[in-house]
């Protein structure tokens, strides 16, 4: 039995606090006299005993308090010793000291990100993950729950609900069921797979019924807001 | 016929159970009010007429009056809510306050994810400010409001917004208010264009992020410094950091120590500063200016 997912007592939602506890590493914005203007400079450092192969297996975390510059920033990995002197890992792709930070905001593709959208991905802590020259930045916070868009769980819901079951909106719902123990007319049915899913912003591309299986295979695409 | 209003986060069974202890007394509040259909979107503070004299079950409005109990389950949505435009600012909101108002004006639209279960509320600006007030629908551990347009503004006013706000991308505002309050004004520093800036009442332990804005007025009356060095450097950074500002009128009741007066002597004698129109100091009543 799963123990690690709870439900706030007073909120009634599921808790995705973050349940990691990482080794935050020091990171600071640092003054780059050779850099361009329209990038910022930060700088995270680490102790020499950790091995670059093992940053760059691992990655880092960091915390990053608010920066209200909006500017794109490349970072360096600083490695101290103990007798004072440091290094810093070089960039496999153009030599340098320096990473460009990107992220991939709101599920998209990796692209570079400005200092001041970082609160975007997390309010306090990343990680950073140095890929092909860059420096990937995610959240540094991980709960038990994944959130992800739930869109075939709807689509299931809405197909399964029969008017009448649902407390909000009565008279909302396929009600797959009373379809499939009858005589299907097709027509009818499209018409009202088209109209439930479009009233809650879906557009229905594409539906096919097999009858010997009862599966009916949906194909949507999201167009509005609601 | 007597007259219900809707309370935050009310839907219409709610409103049943609350008036005739069943939700079959939807009936009579469909009856009573032409308007109101099952899929009405009940707005807090809507009147709705009902009959006092028909209780379907007598217990539970005794019941629910006694205990002081709200039935309001309001709406949940099943799907993301996308917003059409880019994020600019998000604004953390301490999870006990139970609504939040900000008054805007300017060009384009804004859309609010209000951080509850309400749709995302998109306004469209115009010149002449508009107070937005948003009643919270949900408890929450964190709340979050966030920010979305494709907008400057003229005016925006974030006195009772109660919260502090984060942009993330530079953003026009040529008037901004903040009054009463002590949230971080770091947001500031990205603000473009602002020429009026109104933080009376203020507990303030920074104005670095101002320190770079051509202002042409800066209320700081009745403002508490957290240290009175902090208005000092920023009286200091202004004359060691003049640049292509204008000439502003600043009111204080604070008076800055003799390290600041010096950077206000400096600023209203340097001639080039005062050539297009004049500083002036307004400090406790007493002006200072170029004569």
């Amino acid at each position: 039995m799963r123990k690690d997912i709870e439900i706030h007592i007073n909120t009634g939602d599921i808790v995705i606090n973050p349940h990691n506890t990482p080794k935050l590493r020091t990171f600071n914005w640092i003054t780059n006299n050779g850099g361009l203007e329209r990038y910022i400079y930060g700088e995270i450092q680490l102790p020499g005993n950790i091995s670059e192969a093992t940053i760059k297996e691992n990655g880092v975390y960091i915390s990053i308090p608010y920066t209200p510059k909006y500017k794109e920033f490349y970072v360096r990995i600083k490695r101290i010793f103990s007798d004072e002197t440091s290094s810093f890992i070089q960039n496999p792709v153009d030599g340098s000291d320096w990473f460009l930070a990107r992220s991939g905001l709101c599920g998209g593709d990796m692209k570079n990100i400005y200092a001041s959208q970082l609160l975007l991905i997390s309010e306090n802590v990343f990680y950073i993950r140095l890929n092909k020259g860059y420096a990937n930045i995610y959240s540094g916070n991980e709960s038990d729950v994944n959130i992800v868009p739930a869109k075939r769980q709807n689509a299931n819901l809405m197909l399964k609900c029969l008017p009448t079951n649902n407390y909000r909106y009565p008279l909302t719902g396929v009600g797959l069921i009373r379809w499939v123990n009858s005589n299907i007319h097709y027509t009818e049915l499209s018409a009202v797979l088209q109209r439930e899913f479009g009233d809650d912003g879906m557009n229905v591309k594409n539906a096919a019924f097999d009858l010997e299986s009862k599966d009916l295979q949906l194909e949507l695409e999201h167009y509005n807001n609601d | 016929m007597a007259q219900h209003i809707v309370k935050p986060n009310q839907n219409i069974f709610d409103v049943a159970l609350e008036l005739y202890g069943s939700v079959e007394g939807l009936f009579d509040l469909l009856i009573s009010n032409e308007s109101l259909t099952m899929n009405t979107d009940l707005k807090t503070g809507t009147r709705l007429e009902y009959h006092d004299y028909f209780v379907i079950n007598d217990g539970i409005v005794k019941s629910i009056k006694e205990n002081n109990y709200i039935p309001a389950n309001g709406e949940r949505h099943v799907y993301f809510k996308k917003p059409n435009y880019d994020l600019f600012a998000v604004c953390g909101i301490d999870n006990k306050i139970v609504s939040s108002s900000i008054i805007i004006g300017g060009q384009g639209n804004v859309q609010i994810d209000w951080g509850d279960n309400s749709d995302l509320e998109t306004i469209a600006l115009s010149n002449q400010p508009q107070e937005i007030t948003h009643y919270f629908d949900s408890i929450v551990d964190t709340r979050r409001l966030k920010f979305y347009g494709d907008c400057t503004f003229t005016t925006f006013d974030a006195s009772n917004l109660n919260g502090d706000m984060f942009l993330t991308r530079p953003l026009i505002v040529d008037e901004y208010i903040s009054k009463s309050n002590g949230y971080s004004l770091k947001g500031l520093f990205l603000f473009e264009g602002t020429v009026i800036l109104n933080l009376q009442g203020m507990v303030i332990s920074e104005l670095e992020p101002i320190s770079d804005m051509s202002l042409q007025e800066l209320n700081l009356l009745n403002v508490r410094f957290t240290d009175v060095s902090v208005l000092d450097n920023y009286l200091q950074y202004i004359a060691t950091n003049y640049g292509n500002r204008r000439n502003c009128v600043v009111l204080l009741n604070t008076t800055p120590t003799e390290k600041g007066m010096q950077a206000i002597q400096t600023i209203i004698n340097e001639p080039s500063w005062n050539d297009a129109g004049k500083w002036k100091f307004i400090i406790n009543g007493d002006i200072y200016t170029k004569e």
